[in-house]
């Protein structure tokens, strides 16, 4: 049983085998490459995004403050 | 004489066609071995890797010890098969990182998400090289330097080669003393490897040090939800470090637990560098991909430092960027030393630490996104 499946930016079929994902068949593998290409993309921005976040995290963290006698230098 | 022959029924299997892989197997797991005692390279994972490739490949015996109830079959189903080894492992490693220095400057994980950016660049790469979609990914992730990572991902996606993709993450990881260096150096000045970074501590609250694994674990679990596994077990860790009230478990997290599972780990994998799995020209070229992905994440560290450079008064040393891969503590003590030779009043590795621990992090979230995506 095979699933055609259209990716969002319709740039390539990926024909799904069961349990196995692969290239549609009869293309090369330039072709292969250039399909991954939007993967890439979608790899590096999400990456990216999560860390942004995560910093802006952080930041607002660091806005708490221990009493005192509770507080810890970096590094120990 | 049938006693005999039953004797050296093993040498006769090796003997006929086909079965010189096994002599190749039992060359390639005493290379760990050597490399593991002699170099010091990995040696909690080699060594068992080693041995358990000798292991797996002993004619006639291996029969037993890879058959469906055979013992590497039933460690590698409890640990590998599911990615509970990896996961346990990572509690241990969660609890031996101090995130002080990220959590001072949090800017400095930008370097960490940079130094993953190739794992996708990688993907493409092996996607021209002829390798499957769901093979591709697992390769591109020993770009992380990031074990666990790379055995989740590619036990996940079912890749063909998880001996080889395992075997290559963490002889690189290994290799970081060696592969490290000369990429940096070539593509930095001495001038701007002699660039000083005061290091200006600020102090960092307990309550910030207890809620950033929560805090963590809650946002990659959102927006990368197949991260989720792995960034919890590895912040579970770390809470149980910074909450103060379990140092007993602390202790043991990062000592008995991670050495246990370690050791189930390593002679676990074994079970996939049977010769016909491993012995195949597609395992060199992950050897290749997984260095061309290892030297791109250094690269890609060290090129932001410069980006940055362009647009900022206060210099970055841009090696910094390369601790940005995920082999804890290893690479920042190896920019750390890089700096030092440049200029023995530059110390970097406050630095590189919070570099380095964030790319523990990013890592954990590239495999995420690469799961997200494939699977």
């Amino acid at each position: 049983m095979k699933m055609e499946i259209e990716t969002t930016l319709n740039t390539a079929e990926i024909v799904e085998e069961i349990g196995v994902e692969t290239f549609a068949e009869g293309q090369s593998n330039v072709e292969n490459m250039l399909d991954t290409l939007p993967l890439m993309g979608k790899g590096m921005i999400g990456i990216l995004l999560v860390t942004i976040i995560i910093i802006a995290g952080i930041s607002l963290l660091n806005k708490i403050k221990d009493k005192p006698e509770e507080r810890d230098s970096v590094g120990r | 004489m049938d006693f005999l022959s039953e004797l050296f029924s093993g040498f006769t299997y090796i003997a006929k066609d086909g079965n010189w892989k096994t002599i190749v197997m039992w060359l390639i797991g005493g290379i760990l071995i050597y490399l593991a005692i002699k170099k010091k390279m990995e040696p909690s994972l080699l060594l068992p890797m080693g041995l358990g490739a000798i292991l797996v490949n002993l004619p006639m015996a291996s029969e037993g010890i890879v058959s469906e109830h055979g013992s590497i079959t039933t460690l590698f189903n409890a640990g590998i098969a599911n990615e509970l080894f990896p996961l346990l492992l990572f509690i241990g490693i969660g609890a031996m990182i101090d995130f002080g220095p990220l959590l001072s400057n949090p800017k400095l994980m930008i370097f960490g998400a940079a130094a993953q950016f190739e794992i996708f660049f990688t993907l493409s790469l092996a996607a021209l090289l002829g390798f499957d979609l769901n093979d591709a990914g697992s390769i591109a992730i020993i770009g992380a330097a990031d074990g666990p990572t790379a055995i989740a991902v590619s036990q996940s996606l079912n890749s063909s080669y998880q001996g080889a993709i395992m075997v290559a993450a963490y002889s690189y990881m290994a290799l970081v003393p060696i592969i490290q260096p000369p990429v940096i150096k070539a593509i930095t000045t001495k001038k701007e490897r002699m660039i000083r970074m005061p290091y200006r501590p600020s102090s960092v609250s307990k309550r910030t040090k207890i809620l950033f694994p929560i805090v963590v674990t809650i946002v990659v679990g959102i927006f990368a939800p197949k991260s989720a596994e792995l960034i919890g077990f590895l912040m579970f860790g770390n809470l149980i470090r910074e909450c103060g009230v379990l140092d007993n478990l602390s202790e043991t997290a990062q000592s008995a637990l991670a050495n246990i599972v370690t050791i189930f780990l390593g002679i676990s994998i074994s079970f996939k560098l049977q010769a016909n799995d491993f012995l195949n020209p597609r395992t060199l070229m992950i050897l290749g991909l997984g260095l061309v992905a290892f030297i791109f994440d250094t690269f890609g560290g060290v090129m932001l430092a410069k980006l940055m450079n362009l647009f900022l008064k206060e210099k970055i040393n841009p090696m910094i960027g390369a601790a940005g891969i995920s082999a804890f503590p290893m690479s920042a003590r190896v920019v750390h030393k890089l700096g030092l030779e440049e200029d023995d009043q530059n110390f970097l590795l406050p630095h590189t630490i919070g570099v380095n621990v964030s790319g523990q992090i990013a890592s954990v979230i590239a495999g995420g996104l690469i799961l997200g995506m494939l699977s």
